[in-house]
């Protein structure tokens, strides 16, 4: 546990955390908070366990037709070796404020698959790709 | 009852039949005949005194080679449409033909008249003056034509 | 002294970047038709740009965070996504107009046909965004895109009849015209002021450039300054083609005639400057059109996106630039009309205007993004009073598009 986190009191899920933007320390884009995942312990009370990131979750969220189709396009890119959502557990998240910050860096992450996918295929190939132009 | 599906097909039926389908079964009206003949005598207006301008300035030295010829292009392109769309409306009555008459040949003008324009640019700037006159004229008869007919 | 040259520069850039092909088509057409009978609105579009600039730009500095990023917050995810894809549709048919537009300005400057010019222009768009630093590509737009200001010098040197254009200022829709295209022009300019990508741009901007509270006065005195002097160099078009074209009854349609009345002012250097400076103007919206349409999809999604990182980082918002780019110049090759395009770009820019504006006035009243930043009650007067009038706007575009037959 980090001393200095920051969360909001109370934290409403809702507004504090769904549709948020998650970042690394340094500041690098993880996503959307698409979804959250709970547990309900013995003692009946619920527990947020993770954030989850990823078109799929985002589909379930929005339902309807356009839900489904936004899951199922997900779900195709989706590699065998790929787990589905990206899961961050709850107890990495350092602060929440206009965006959430977690501890790990993003590099830790599995890549999502459709961002590996064109970096491979399309942008990494094209010259000047590994230069930033600040 | 037609449910959300339902509505949006339905509305996209009626906007597609107001769009595509109605203007051609419907059979033409004088009126509007009459209207087709007037947006076409306006585009050529446009066009006729547009290129009267671009013709004088460019006798003045004002304009450049490549401008010009954009113009000119864009002013043929566009009387050939107008040119199209009037033949594409049928005639519906005596009125409607007596209106033919005098639209169809001022379009018919102004097309030469711009093609002859572009040729004295190149040949012969001095003689520009005739071809802005000409010009000219033109396009005042085709504003009275809008006029009367408006 | 340096933060005075930055200052004059940012505003120098914000005048030059007002102006777009949405401009130079609204405001030469109506000024054709309606000589300065429409000028109120663009002043009062321009007042409606500042107001929610400022804002955007409020809301990009305190809390880092852009527009798009909020409206998927404040909105939720099924609505935000239907305001993606109204935005993105909208974004990319600018996008398309943009390309058209550097397409037409050099058939004027090589008489080679446009068509042809337009996949070397896309190439060449994608390639400046690929490429070129942020701030250098929005300065060199921006600053090239002032030449435009030979409208306003043309305006002084032209035969200008001051007495009827002053009295047009105030009076109705002329006898050639009705109130039905008279509405339908002033949504067209209402819609080519307050242009969407506008404020996704500066907003995303802004957080790439990490502005702070700090560079708030900066960016207030770009868009405060900067904008209403671009407003100027609308209004210098229009009045051009108000003294050239009324009085001959010629409506405008091609870009050609919008800048007519400079080469009969100014001669060859004038008619040069300007088809530099629409070239200009064109190219450089069509970057930062091309860039909010990738902020636009990346910033709903939460994916990398922007130019200060390495393109092989933020693969997904390059695929989406990239892929935008060549939707808007196959967009253009189906041969439609770029003006027409841009007309019909501004139409639907006018449909969608609320699902941009109406996010900004409630994220810029929200205390837990902007703390003690968040809108006093003048600059929420102002925000509501243009919020009512974009929803009428929005919801007279379509109408009135097919009333007037798009304003025949």
């Amino acid at each position: 546990m980090t001393p200095h986190r920051h969360r909001p009191d109370p934290l409403r899920v809702d507004f504090h955390l769904l549709d948020r933007q998650i970042i690394d320390p340094a500041g690098q884009k993880m996503g959307k908070v698409d979804d959250v995942e709970f547990d309900v312990d013995e003692h009946g009370r619920t527990t947020i366990t993770a954030l989850l990131i990823g078109q799929q979750p985002l589909g379930e969220r929005i339902g309807g037709r356009l839900g489904q189709w936004i899951s199922a396009l997900a779900h195709r890119m989706r590699s065998d070796s790929d787990p589905g959502p990206l899961r961050i557990p709850f107890d990495d998240v350092i602060e929440v404020d206009s965006e959430i910050t977690i501890g790990l860096r993003r590099e830790l992450f599995d890549t999502p698959p459709l961002e590996r996918w064109l970096r491979d295929r399309i942008i990494g190939r094209i010259p000047g790709a590994r230069d930033a132009r600040k | 009852m037609i449910g959300r599906p339902g509505w949006i097909a339905l509305s996209g039926a009626v906007v597609a039949f107001a769009a595509f389908v109605a203007p051609v079964v419907i059979p033409t009206s004088f009126d509007d005949y009459r209207k087709t003949a007037v947006q076409a005598a306006q585009d050529a207006l446009g066009q006729v005194r547009t290129v009267a301008l671009v013709v004088e300035a460019a006798r003045d030295g004002r304009t450049l080679k490549p401008y010009v010829s954009q113009v000119f292009w864009q002013s043929r392109e566009a009387l050939g449409t107008a040119q199209k769309e009037m033949a594409a409306e049928e005639v519906p009555d005596a009125r409607a033909k007596s209106v033919e008459a005098q639209i169809v040949p001022l379009l018919a003008a102004s097309i030469r008249q711009v093609n002859a324009a572009e040729i004295t640019l190149d040949d012969d700037v001095t003689a520009a003056g005739t071809a802005v006159r000409e010009l000219t004229d033109l396009g005042d008869q085709l504003a009275v034509f809008v006029g009367r007919y408006r | 002294m340096k933060r005075l040259f930055a200052i004059t520069l940012g505003i120098l850039t914000a005048i030059g970047g007002f102006v777009d092909i949405g401009d130079l088509v609204a405001n030469s057409e109506a000024g054709a038709r309606f000589g300065l009978r429409l000028a109120w609105v663009v002043v009062v579009g321009v007042v409606g740009i500042c107001v929610y600039a400022e804002m955007a730009s409020r809301v990009a500095a305190v809390s880092r965070r852009p527009v798009f990023d909020l409206i998927r917050e404040r909105l939720g995810a099924r609505i935000a996504l239907a305001n993606l894809v109204g935005s993105y549709l909208i974004t990319l048919l600018t996008l398309g107009a943009e390309i058209g537009g550097v397409a037409l300005a050099l058939h004027l400057a090589s008489s080679v046909h446009y068509l042809l010019w337009v996949p070397l222009a896309a190439a060449a768009v994608w390639v400046v965004l690929w490429r070129v630093k942020f701030e250098n590509l929005e300065r060199f737009f921006g600053l090239l895109g002032l030449t435009l200001v030979v409208f306003v010098v043309a305006l002084f040197t032209l035969n200008t009849d001051w007495a009827r254009l002053g009295s047009e200022l105030t009076s109705g829709p002329p006898d050639t015209e009705n109130w039905a295209t008279y509405g339908y022009f002033a949504i067209a300019l209402f819609a080519a002021a307050m242009t969407p990508y506008e404020v996704f741009f500066l907003s995303s901007g802004g957080v790439e450039e990490n502005w702070t509270r700090k560079d708030l006065v900066t960016a207030r005195v770009n868009v405060f300054v900067g904008f209403p002097l671009g407003g100027l160099l609308s209004l210098g078009v229009m009045a051009c083609a108000a003294v050239v074209f009324e009085p001959l009854s010629v409506s405008v349609d091609s870009i050609g005639q919008t800048t007519l009345p400079v080469a009969m002012a100014l001669g060859k250097v004038g008619l040069a400057i300007v088809i530099i400076g629409v070239f200009a103007a064109t190219f450089g919206a069509a970057l930062e059109t091309g860039l909010s349409n990738g902020y636009t999809i990346a910033q709903y999604f939460g994916w990398e996106w922007g130019k200060r990182v390495a393109p092989r980082q933020a693969a997904r918002f390059h695929t989406v630039v990239l892929t935008s780019v060549v939707l808007g110049a196959a967009l253009l090759l189906t041969t439609v009309d770029p003006v027409e395009l841009t007309e019909y770009s501004l139409v639907f820019s006018a449909v969608v205007l609320p699902l941009t504006y109406l996010p900004i006035l409630i994220v810029a009243n929200d205390r837990d993004y902007l703390g003690d930043q968040v809108n006093g009650p003048i600059r929420n007067l102002l925000g509501v009073t243009y919020l009512v009038v974009i929803l009428i706007v929005a919801i007279a575009a379509i109408p009135l598009m097919i009333i007037t037959g798009a304003g025949q």
